[in-house]
């Protein structure tokens, strides 16, 4: 057990000072002890602006009670900064706290400024992929990832990371947004060889696990400022996939096809007014499967985006007919009802 | 015992609201060492408590809403904004958290304890060129820092469109191939971080400027089919918390989409299966002795009971401009009253609120945005 502050002779000169939470305190928390002392120590220091290697010592201290604490890790970097202390020194420390704490905000801000004022990324990546093996889906750690590779530029061999990891878990939703987050700032999707590739690589992932939903949303993600209908012969690809590999996200993706046909049908080309027909039909057939049967949980959506389409498509929209009447019943202001 | 058995074998699932009250009562004064991790967070303890009472219509008596005011005044920084404990430098987080804490309380005590000219100099001092906001002084970047300040900024009548200048467009920036938003430009989509940006674009009035038909399919896709509850990213697992996070940006796009002139939006419901998120909650995510939690076998605490309660009262409640329909699962005693889905207030302390500072000219800028 390690000596209280107000016990070491070394501190005696400085008078701690207890937090005012006022005569009737709220949300009162009952520290222990050692939190109580540190931290009476720490507000000492401050109001005196005290800079010396014992304020410094005592920050890591403070840290270790609540790594939260953000006003602690400002004053620890103003230390750093007017004590010249070795920034490689704290590197290691930065490295320790995040591996014991990972989720928390201020330990990564602290490690990005301190590779800053280095402007030494030559551990990061290293680094990242450890914390990353123990939980490949760290929202702090992909955002550290993301800005070391782009302020230092750093692209080159990240999509074959990116791939080793959908390898071990094809599932990674943060492993696909970090391949078209490479892909996009690398050769761009516009490039047609980069598309029909990454198109290969969605289905390929798909027939091995037909159920993920990232597969199917990065196929989507990636032709939709195109248009999908723009991809030849893709309908076509997933309509084959449909007798074996069906799923909710296949569906939908089919409806998405065909709602970007009728999209483009209507803006471009003569097409023959049967077609389009068919296409609103095959649409429409769609959402009711998913409604009724396949993707329940969202059928107020699928039911929604029914009846969207065929306000804007349906026979009515073309022509100069009335427009079907909205099939939800009406109700009355301030109706009130139990479920079951 | 008897709990147990009443959540898992009675037909009807019960809200145990007399268990949460005394969670919630006991926890606004005192709060054991395992808060200790908390302790730059106890503005968002007042509001996570406050709000919960408030849900469940339960008074805060007068006495308590006065020390409420003065622990609060005394974690206003005297630079501006507000912190996470006395003594400590302001952040936007406990920033929002105290404002709203005090719009509950809705006193003019409460009112008066924020220092609006000193609080829009905060909010300047935290402003970055390119139109995003730093957390605090010295501090990290992303969404919910625009939404932390786009909602005091407006609550307390300091709102001026310099001080949100490019914020929208790097908001926008945030919206990505998913269709939800990241934290920052370039991450995965994430619910916590949608929530932010999108209310925030609310607030400034720019929600229009969003891809709201791909945000509509990543927010309903992200709603769980077996569990009901939402999880908070694509293939992740359920989470309580999600409920209103996920679950409050459907209010925001049904309003968002009627503005665009959308006319076959349903006048009943919102676009997600409200009956199954409510029996996620009150099934699964419920502790015996009070308070609620991310999912069965997770610990209790009061930023789950806050936003399991405020996702529930999402689902319980639909309204529009013209009418107001309840989807009460189980008794009558479920009820909780409805959340406004920007501010996660009750509406009239949102509006109360505004009126009352709508009453004061907006101040002066005395500082220069922060670099």
């Amino acid at each position: 057990c390690v000596t209280k502050y107000i016990n070491r002779k070394e501190w005696a000169d400085l008078e701690p000072v207890p937090q005012d939470d006022g005569p009737n305190p709220v949300v009162k928390i009952a520290y222990s002890e050692k939190f109580s002392d540190v931290y009476d120590y720490f507000r000492a220091l401050l109001k005196n602006d005290e800079k010396t290697e014992r304020a410094f010592a005592l920050t890591a201290d403070a840290i270790d009670l609540n790594a939260a604490n953000y006003t602690v890790w400002h004053y620890r970097r103003v230390l750093l900064q007017a004590l010249s202390k070795d920034l490689k020194e704290e590197m290691k420390y930065i490295t320790n706290i995040i591996e014991e704490q990972p989720k928390n905000y201020q330990v990564w801000h602290h490690r990005r400024m301190v590779v800053e004022w280095l402007n030494d990324p030559s551990e990061e990546l290293r680094f990242i992929a450890d914390i990353l093996s123990q939980d490949a889906k760290n929202y702090h750690a992909w955002q550290h990832r993301q800005w070391v590779i782009q302020e230092y530029k750093l692209w080159d061999n990240e999509l074959e990371f990116v791939e080793n990891l959908l390898e071990e878990d094809v599932r990674n939703n943060s492993a696909w947004n970090q391949r078209h987050f490479v892909i996009s700032h690398t050769t761009g999707f516009s490039d047609p060889a980069v598309v029909e590739r990454e198109i290969q690589y969605c289905l390929n992932q798909i027939r091995k696990a037909p159920h993920n939903e990232s597969a199917w949303n990065y196929l989507k993600g990636m032709l939709q400022d195109r248009g999908l209908s723009s991809q030849p012969g893709l309908l076509e690809r997933v309509l084959e996939l449909k007798e074996t590999h069906c799923s909710p996200y296949l569906l939908a993706f089919l409806f998405d096809c065909y709602e970007d046909a009728l999209e483009n049908i209507t803006q471009k080309e003569k097409v023959e007014e049967e077609e389009q027909k068919e296409t609103l039909r095959k649409a429409l057939e769609i959402c009711r499967l998913l409604a009724q049967e396949k993707d329940t949980i969202r059928k107020e959506y699928w039911e929604f985006l029914g009846r969207s389409l065929r306000n804007k498509y349906g026979n009515g929209a073309l022509s100069d007919e009335p427009m079907a009447e909205n099939p939800e019943p009406s109700i009355s202001a301030s109706q009130s009802q139990e479920a079951s | 015992m008897s709990v147990y058995k009443q959540i898992h074998s009675l037909p009807q699932p019960t809200l145990l609201r007399e268990q949460h009250y005394q969670y919630l009562k006991k926890g606004l004064r005192h709060l054991s060492d395992a808060y200790e991790c908390l302790d730059a967070s106890r503005p968002w303890l007042c509001f996570w408590i406050l709000h919960s009472l408030e849900l469940l219509q339960e008074p805060i008596p007068a006495a308590v809403a006065s020390d409420v005011c003065q622990f609060l005044a005394r974690c206003q920084s005297p630079t501006g904004g507000f912190a996470g404990g006395p003594g400590q430098h302001a952040h936007l987080a406990p920033t929002y958290a105290a404002v709203n804490a005090l719009c509950i309380i809705g006193t003019d005590e409460a009112y008066n304890v924020i220092d609006r000219e000193k609080l829009l100099d905060f909010l300047w001092s935290v402003k970055q060129p390119d139109g995003s906001f730093v957390m605090h002084v010295g501090g990290e970047v992303d969404v919910r820092s625009a939404y932390c300040a786009a909602s005091v900024a407006s609550l307390t009548n300091i709102l001026t469109p310099k001080l949100f200048e490019n914020t929208t467009n790097w908001i926008l920036s945030c919206q990505n191939w998913e269709g939800g938003l990241s934290g920052v430009p370039g991450l995965e989509a994430h619910g916590g971080y949608t929530f932010c940006g999108t209310a925030a674009l609310v607030i400034l009035g720019k929600e229009h400027m969003l891809d709201l038909k791909a945000l509509l399919r990543w927010v309903v896709s992200r709603q769980m089919r077996f569990e009901g509850g939402f999880q908070g990213r694509c293939n992740k697992l359920v989470d309580g918390c999600y409920s209103f996070w996920q679950a409050g940006l459907l209010p925001l796009l049904h309003r968002a989409l009627y503005k665009e002139g959308e006319s076959e939006l349903s006048q009943q419901r919102w676009m997600f299966e409200q009956q199954a998120l409510q029996e996620y909650i009150l099934l699964c995510c419920q502790n015996p002795t009070g308070g609620l939690l991310d999912k069965p076998g997770k610990s209790r605490d009061f930023y789950h009971t806050c936003y399991c309660l405020s996702g529930l009262s999402i689902a319980q409640h639909f309204g529009n401009m013209d009418n107001h329909y309840e989807v009460i699962l189980g008794k009558e005693e479920n009820r909780l009253a409805p959340t406004h889905p920007v501010y996660n207030i009750c509406p009239e302390k949102v509006a109360q609120a505004l009126q009352h500072f709508l009453r004061m000219p907006v101040p002066e800028v005395s500082r220069q945005p922060g670099g």
